[in-house]
């Protein structure tokens, strides 16, 4: 019976995601001590599932809690890594040039504010031109080719915890600020504007507050990821995959899930991987990812974590029953 | 007794249909007052209009001595007026207790943490009768306790004027008696005026003291329930007018039609 109620209680469920996740990341912490000295090859490959990982974090949070439907999130990764890259350049060192480059995505963000008058199906389509728009305007502005300089190339080792700590600041960060007012207001909205905004829920103002904080995430990943590749240039504004792979990610974790885009990120990486490895070819990845997005759309719509979770609830519950029959027979 | 809310000539049109027709009522604090009239006659556009989903296109709506017309649902909410909807609209893939929290965080209450609303809550659920159901998500409760549950939402912000919406609609006799204990209960302890639109005529009757009757967004009758129920025009609006033996039936339900047309 006690382990019938432990399951039944959603509020306890978060709780121990959560610490799973937390003890994940303890793992990943220490995973370099244990690894053979150099073995630099799976410490990029960490590498770039934190950057997917924190991309994921960030379109989970403005498309699955808060409704969000934006097709644009290259604007704030490539936003990120040209910022960060000119910063450095400009002569600042690593760390304050990604802080910059994500302060430069929340600043953007607050500037698309005003496309929220948009009914929400435009307003996809508007996220999805605006990257097209920014390229010429970075080109003026900042530079076309961004290179990481010399001093600022740092061995896999530290690009590897310098992205544990990014992910970590962004699961937790995000898992807090969903446990919080925001979040209440934020999840509110994903569900029905017109029943929040009758209880008083300020639409615009929290919507923005997702906006300006994916965008700050996602910018980081960017800038991150100029770190990770070490030089980009401003084509990179055109690449759909990252405006479209995290929110594929998104959808097959679990959207609007707090386990849903560690999962995600996690599954895509291991095909991303395997393909790579064994396939030799960068095509293969996205026709199986492709074809895992189909099924996972076919069989489970919601999402693998929730319908995982759901899954172990009927079986504990069902164990729990048999154990009181048992009992009172 | 102050006025608490007055309408002041408002109309409200879609297109070519006006939905409300230069409609002037008010409401005293503390009165229970009902809206009742056939399908189409503009009863959940009044309170559309009220809470800040439509904006009237002439006339003025004021709220504890304030113009509240144009201003949005939220502001709205937070001035202390609270709704239930029609059709419900509970969060589905909150628990019942998070629904109601969102309620108690950003209405009249704003109350400041998600944790120190939970016993305000809790002890709202416990007066709607959903205490036992907190931790289930809203989806996997029934439709009575989904109507619970958009009433416990409106109590959480803390509202001073209270529209319920059919509230008592598809619920059995029993629970159509609790609700009205509810009522009665919160108007006494908390000093909560309502208005309540509603087709179930017994609980006007029993509840209401006031009742404005409307047709075609046109205020045709308001007295006490009894005055209502003898009033040959109200009488008119529901029934049609009397039917001479030979005609067939037609004219009444066709126009049925288009008003339910309309509403929607």
């Amino acid at each position: 019976m006690m382990a019938l109620n432990f399951s039944v209680l959603p509020g306890k469920r978060g709780t121990i995601s959560s610490t799973i996740v937390l003890f994940g990341l303890l793992c990943a912490a220490v995973f370099p001590l244990v690894l053979r000295q150099t073995n630099q090859t799976s410490l990029l490959l960490f590498s770039i599932y934190f950057v997917w990982l924190t991309l994921a974090q960030s379109w989970n949070l403005m498309g699955g809690y808060a409704g969000l439907l934006n097709l644009g999130l290259v604007s704030f990764f490539a936003l990120g890594a040209t910022v960060s890259g000119a910063s450095m350049h400009a002569g600042l060192s690593l760390a304050p040039s990604i802080l910059l480059g994500g302060l430069a995505g929340a600043l953007f963000a607050v500037a698309l504010i005003p496309t929220f008058r948009l009914r929400s199906d435009y307003f996809a389509i508007a996220t999805l031109v605006i990257p097209v728009l920014m390229k010429p305007l970075v080109e003026f502005f900042i530079g076309t080719d961004f290179l990481v300089p010399s001093a600022d190339i740092t061995s896999a080792i530290d690009q590897y915890y310098i992205g544990l700590v990014i992910t970590g600041f962004s699961i937790f960060g995000i898992y807090l600020l969903m446990r919080s007012k925001v979040g209440y207001a934020l999840k509110a909205i994903g569900e029905d504007e017109l029943a929040s905004s009758s209880l008083g829920v300020n639409i615009l103002l929290f919507k923005s507050i997702a906006l300006v904080v994916g965008g700050f995430v996602a910018s980081i990943a960017g800038s991150y990821f100029l770190e990770y590749i070490g030089s980009i240039n401003s084509t990179i504004f055109l690449n759909l995959t990252y405006s479209l792979f995290p929110i594929f990610m998104v959808i097959i974790g679990g959207i609007g899930t707090f386990e849903g885009p560690i999962l995600g990120a996690l599954i895509f990486s291991v095909v991303n991987y395997s393909t790579e490895n064994y396939f030799s070819g960068s095509t293969y990845d996205v026709l199986l990812f492709s074809v895992v997005i189909m099924i996972v759309a076919v069989l489970i719509p919601r999402g693998i974590a929730p319908s995982a979770l759901a899954l172990t609830k009927r079986i504990t519950s069902r164990h729990s029953t048999k154990a009181v029959i048992s009992q009172t027979a | 007794m102050a006025g608490l809310l007055s309408l002041d000539g408002v109309t409200k049109s879609f297109g070519g249909v006006t939905a409300v027709k230069g409609l002037s009522l008010s409401v005293d604090e503390g009165e229970i007052v009902g809206i009742i009239g056939p399908n189409g006659a503009g009863k959940t556009t009044v309170f559309n209009l009220i809470a800040g989903i439509y904006k009237p296109n002439a006339g003025r709506i004021i709220f504890q001595g304030t113009l509240i017309n144009g201003k949005n649902p939220f502001q709205i909410c937070k001035l202390g007026i609270a709704r239930t909807f029609q059709t419900v609209r509970p969060f589905p893939k909150m628990t019942a207790i998070d629904n109601v929290i969102v309620g108690a965080l950003f209405g009249r209450a704003r109350i400041s943490s998600p944790s120190s609303s939970r016993e305000y809550c809790e002890k709202i659920l416990q007066v709607v009768g959903l205490y036992q159901k907190r931790d289930r998500l809203a989806r996997e409760l029934t439709l009575a306790e989904q109507r619970k549950l958009e009433l416990a939402r409106a109590l959480a912000t803390r509202p001073q004027l209270l529209m319920l919406d059919e509230l008592m609609a598809g619920l059995t006799s029993a629970e159509i008696s609790e609700e009205l204990e509810i009522i009665r209960m919160l108007r006494a302890e908390h000093k909560i005026t309502v208005m309540l639109i509603e087709h179930v005529m017994r609980a006007v009757m029993q509840i209401c003291e006031r009742v404005i009757v409307l047709d075609h967004g046109v205020r045709i009758a308001e007295g006490t329930p009894a005055q209502i129920a003898s009033d040959p025009l109200v009488i008119k609006a529901y029934m049609g007018e009397r039917i001479k033996t030979g005609n067939k039936p037609e004219e009444t339900t066709s126009a049925d039609q288009e008003s339910e047309a309309s509403e929607s």
